[in-house]
This record gives structure tokens, C-alpha cells and sequence, in this order.
């Protein structure tokens, strides 16, 4: 019954003789939070970039909502729902974090381009108090800290309203104490509106913590895909995460 | 009041009363205020939408044109037509290149819109019959509606205040433009287009729009000075008239509101020097090339900037308001 929000079949990528992705076969359903884990290297990214579309499988599909993507490109799977967050924080900085987020909402709601920025300000503030960001609303991205900005990336593919949201490294330059306050807020607000979340994250206690499930990546490969519980049971797993 | 709106009156105020002060600074001023709007219609592109062009020479110059072409063929003369015209044709040139313009950058875009440009460059040396190759059409019997202008005189004076009252409406309409989802969307576009995409929007867009406006401006201050000059020939199509148009940004302030205007007064000062000092005139290219080298090394934002930074010295406060 309950239909899988985003699928991926026999999914296979690679990079001159790099297998980025090697028959790569998951899904979530909706609601679902998962986390991907990995070392450096091993597909984690490349994975969320075949899913947003902004790189090409060698083979296998991706299916959105009962819907291949073979044919829709990132911009137009960004517009179906499917955003995301970046290892490194893609923002406007000529923009205060205020508008980087009042742009996202325009654009999520088809404000007309002749509306003024400021009519999205009460809304784009209120995203920002939600992330504890709600002091830095006159601030540009260059003023900001390294974790600031992973914040603010992360509220700008929030309020786009996303149908799947996937998250690269959130906690990556972040303090140890702030991780937890960061991931706790994500994971509430995920929940809260019922987003289906894929998180890749390299610290595992925050993955034991939060995720429902689990895929632990080496090159290119799944070798665990399940609930956290079971994953050190798993001799490969513990040889590949070093636990 | 604000300090800021002081000056802006006073400044106002200064450029009503510069006609019937002194004819050079007249001169100088209606140039100044006929390349501001050609200035901030480029820094639109190249400011704010981060696409840096050699060849805007192109959008000017088909302003221009339509003047020339409009009179000496169809014996046009009403400005009220010919202005609005000149910015419909400088669109119609730019519309072509547009779309290749808004996915390109760097210096493959500078280069791209260069090639572009003088290719209309040799089409109006080519095509001399009709538009008077290089000795150019000379402009007459220009009115506005419907009052013919007696001489010169009175010609310039229009231009003067028409070119006033235009570049104080684009830096008025360029603020409100700048102000809305679409203004924020060309500045994103330039900040990170990737990021607009991944937000599922076309960078390109916005881009494009940005590109147009701008060469509508560029057209429009083309038009005022081929009335002013009553004249116009080719040389307006050659690239060394982009690297002016690029100079003066760069020399005033990219992507600010009032660098461009600022810029626009000092090229329109230096051409007056240079245009009224003997043996002076083959330097010109090399006097812009030294000071635009001065400029990026000693006030890389631009002349407008240090002229902010001077002001909070002066007043001795926290950090001043930049507009
Ligand atoms: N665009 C690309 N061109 C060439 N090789 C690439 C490209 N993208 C990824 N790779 C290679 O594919 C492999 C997987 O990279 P990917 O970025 O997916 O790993 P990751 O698990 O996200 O690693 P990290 O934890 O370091 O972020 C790496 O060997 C990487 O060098
Ligand atoms: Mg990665």
C-alpha cells in the first residue's frame, strides 16, 4: 500500500575507471528519515547527485513518486520536490540570509518577479527563528560562520516545501556541541512536516540517534541497508566503518 | 532631513543651474548625464547580473542608428518617436545574441558579445549606401512634439534636461527594480546560478532579462547622443566604445547605484579635455588603459567607494550608509 516516494533500481555510475555507484538499489518511504554512511570516496555524494538529477546514471532509474526521472534534469526535479543541502554551502552572498530564504520561498510560491523581496520577509524570518538563525537575517553569507552557512542552506531547501529532501553532510564543520542542536532541529521539523529525509552524515552517534534506516556505502556498493540496530551485528559493516 | 537627501537636492539643484552657468560645463555635464544612463543600463548586465560585456558598443550604437537612420531615410526628426524607438531596436539587436549571452561568462561571454558587436560594425561600413559607411549621417530638423528646434542651442538644452530626467528615472526605477523577487533573482543569478537551479529556476532567465534591459538603456543614451551631436557614424559600433562603456563602471563602481554615474562624468570630462587639447587625441586609448589599470590597483570597487570611505573619515562615525 504504501507506495515508495523515491526508488532507485540497479543504479551504476562511474568516473573514468572510478565505480562511483555500483548497482545501487533502495527506497524510502513517506516520512521516512535514512541516513547514508560511508568513507570518503565511496558514492555517498554522487548517490544524491544521480537522485537530484544533476548527474546521469550509466544504469539503472531513479523513480520519483511512480515517476522515472530518466528524462527530467535537476532544475526540473528540483521543481517536483526533490531539494537539497550541499557539502558546501551553495548561497547567494551578494543577498542577506533573509533574502536567500525569502528567494527560495518566491520561487517555491510563484511570487510575481514584480513583488517586492520585502513582501516574503515576515515568512523568511519566521523559517530563520525556526533554525535559531533568526539573528543573522541582515547578514551575508561571507559574514557568517562555516556552520551559519550549512544552516541557511539547509532553511533554503526547507522552505522550498520539499517532497524529498536530502542533506550532504549537515554537521560537517560544525562544533561537536552544535551537531546535535542542528540535527535535532532538522530532524523535529522534518517530522513536523512529514518530509521525507535522506541525510549523509559521517558521525555515527548522530545516525544511531535519528535515522530509521541505515545505508552504509563502500566504493560505490550498499553493504548494509536496514534499521541501525542491526547494523553492527554486520561483520562488513564494522570492517568498512571501522567500529 | 538626512544628510543624503541634502546632497541629492543640492546636487539636483547644481545640475539645473549648470546650463546657465557655464557652456563647458554644460558640455561636459549633458555627456556626463547621456553616458550615465548608458552606464548604469550596463552595469545592470555587469553589476548586478555579473555578465561582462565588450560589446554593449553594439546596443549604443543601434540607438544611434535609428536616429541617423530614421532621418536621413524617412526624414523623421520627433524625438518622441525616435527615443522610444532606439530602445525597441537596441532590444531587437541584443534579443538575437541574448540567449547565448545569459549561459556564457567570463571572458568567453566578453569575447562572444566583442565578435557580435562588430559585426554590425562592418555591416554599417558594408552597407554605406544606406548608412553613410564611414563618413556617417548627419542628423536635422530633430523636434519633440511637434516644437522644431530653432538651432543648436535649444537642441541641447532638451537633451541636457531630457537626459537628466532620464537618468535620475533609471536610478530610481534600477532601486525599485533591485528591490523586487525579480531584481534579487539577477543578483542571484550572478552570485551563484547553480544554486537557482538546484531551487528550480533557470539562471538564464533572469539573466537574459537583465541583459535586455540593460541594452535597452544602452540604446536609449545612443539615441540622445547621436541628438545631441547630431551625428553619428560607425566609430560608435567599434569595440574601443564598449571599453568606454566598461570603463566607466568599472571606474566608478560596479554594481553600485551611483559609480556608474560617477564614472560617466569622468569619461565625459576626459573627452571633452581630450577633444579640445591639441596632440592629445592619440593618447586617448592609453590615458583610459592607465587609469582603468590605476583604478583596479589603487580603488578596486571603484572611485565611488573610496569616495564613501573618505565621507565616514570626514564625519568620523561608525561605518556609513552605503546607496
Ligand atoms: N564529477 C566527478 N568527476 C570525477 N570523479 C568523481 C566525480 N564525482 C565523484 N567522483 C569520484 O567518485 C567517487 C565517489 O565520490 P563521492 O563524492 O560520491 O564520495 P563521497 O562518499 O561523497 O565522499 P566524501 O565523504 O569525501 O564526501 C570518488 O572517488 C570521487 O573522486
Ligand atoms: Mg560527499
Amino acid at each position: 500500500m504504501a507506495e515508495a516516494v523515491i526508488r532507485v533500481e540497479g543504479l551504476s555510475k562511474r568516473f573514468g575507471g572510478i565505480t562511483a555507484l555500483n548497482n545501487v538499489t533502495l527506497d524510502m518511504r513517506r516520512g521516512e528519515v535514512a541516513f547514508i554512511v560511508g568513507p570518503n570516496g565511496s558514492g555517498k555524494t554522487t548517490l544524491v547527485n544521480v537522485i537530484s538529477r544533476y548527474v546521469r546514471e550509466d544504469a539503472g532509474d531513479v523513480i520519483f513518486e511512480g515517476r522515472s526521472l530518466k528524462r527530467v534534469n535537476h532544475v526540473r526535479a528540483a521543481q517536483m520536490g526533490i531539494l537539497r543541502s550541499f557539502q558546501h554551502p551553495q548561497l547567494f552572498h551578494g543577498l542577506t540570509a533573509l533574502e536567500n530564504v525569502a528567494l527560495s520561498l518566491a520561487l517555491r510560491n510563484g511570487t510575481p518577479r514584480a513583488a517586492r523581496i520585502d513582501s516574503l520577509r515576515d515568512k523568511a524570518q519566521e523559517a530563520l527563528e525556526t533554525f535559531q538563525m533568526g539573528h543573522l537575517a541582515d547578514k551575508r553569507p561571507p559574514e557568517m560562520s562555516h556552520g551559519e552557512r550549512k544552516i541557511l542552506d539547509i532553511v533554503m531547501a526547507f522552505v522550498g516545501r520539499p517532497r524529498l529532501l536530502m542533506l550532504d553532510e549537515p554537521t560537517s564543520g560544525v562544533s561537536t556541541a552544535d551537531k546535535w542542536g542542528i540535527m535535532d532541529i532538522v530532524i523535529r521539523n522534518a517530522k513536523k512536516e512529514g518530509i521525507t529525509l535522506l541525510v549523509i552524515e559521517h558521525d555515527l552517534d548522530l545516525v544511531f540517534e535519528y535515522a530509521e534506516n541505515v545505508i552504509v556505502m563502500f566504493q560505490g556498493s550498499v553493504v548494509y541497508w536496514g534499521p541501525p540496530r542491526n547494523m553492527a551485528n554486520s561483520e562488513r559493516v564494522r570492517e568498512v566503518l571501522g567500529i | 532631513m538626512r544628510p543624503a537627501i541634502v546632497l541629492a537636492v543640492a546636487m539636483l539643484a547644481l545640475a539645473v543651474s549648470v546650463p546657465f552657468v557655464s557652456q563647458t560645463a554644460m558640455l561636459i555635464a549633458l555627456f556626463g548625464f547621456i553616458f550615465s544612463i548608458t552606464a548604469i543600463g550596463y552595469n545592470i548586465a555587469y553589476g548586478y547580473g555579473g555578465m561582462i560585456s565588450l560589446g554593449h558598443a553594439a546596443f549604443f550604437g543601434a540607438g544611434a542608428y535609428t536616429v541617423g537612420l530614421m532621418n536621413r531615410h524617412l526624414g523623421m526628426g520627433e524625438l518622441a518617436v525616435l527615443l522610444p524607438l532606439s530602445m525597441a531596436a537596441a532590444v531587437l539587436v541584443a534579443l538575437p545574441i541574448a540567449p547565448i549571452a545569459a549561459r556564457l561568462s567570463g571572458l568567453q561571454l566578453a569575447t562572444a558579445l566583442l565578435a557580435y558587436s562588430m559585426l554590425y560594425y562592418s555591416l554599417v561600413l558594408k552597407l554605406g549606401p544606406i548608412t553613410g559607411g564611414s563618413d556617417g549621417i548627419s542628423i536635422g530638423g530633430l523636434a519633440v512634439l511637434g516644437y522644431e528646434f530653432p538651432d543648436r542651442q535649444a537642441l541641447g538644452l532638451f537633451i541636457y534636461f531630457a537626459s537628466l530626467a532620464l537618468t535620475v528615472l533609471a536610478l530610481f526605477l534600477v532601486k525599485r527594480f533591485l528591490g523586487t523577487v525579480g531584481g534579487r533573482l539577477v543578483l542571484a543569478a550572478r552570485d551563484n546560478p547553480l544554486r537557482l537551479e538546484f531551487l528550480g529556476y533557470v539562471p538564464a532567465r533572469a539573466k537574459m532579462a537583465a541583459f535586455l534591459i540593460s541594452a535597452a538603456m544602452c540604446g536609449l543614451s545612443g539615441a540622445l547622443y547621436a541628438s545631441a551631436l547630431q551625428f553619428v557614424n560607425a566609430d560608435l559600433l567599434y569595440w574601443t566604445m564598449s571599453g568606454e562603456i566598461l570603463f566607466m563602471v568599472i571606474f566608478g563602481g560596479v554594481g553600485t547605484l551611483l559609480g556608474p554615474i560617477l564614472g560617466a562624468f569622468v569619461l565625459s570630462g576626459l573627452r571633452f579635455y581630450i577633444a579640445t587639447t591639441p596632440d592629445v587625441g592619440i593618447y586617448w586609448q592609453l590615458a583610459l588603459g592607465v587609469i582603468i589599470a590605476a583604478t583596479i590597483y589603487s580603488a578596486p570597487r571603484g572611485l565611488i567607494h573610496s569616495i564613501y570611505r573618505a565621507a565616514t573619515l570626514i564625519r568620523g562615525s561608525k561605518g556609513g550608509g552605503h546607496g
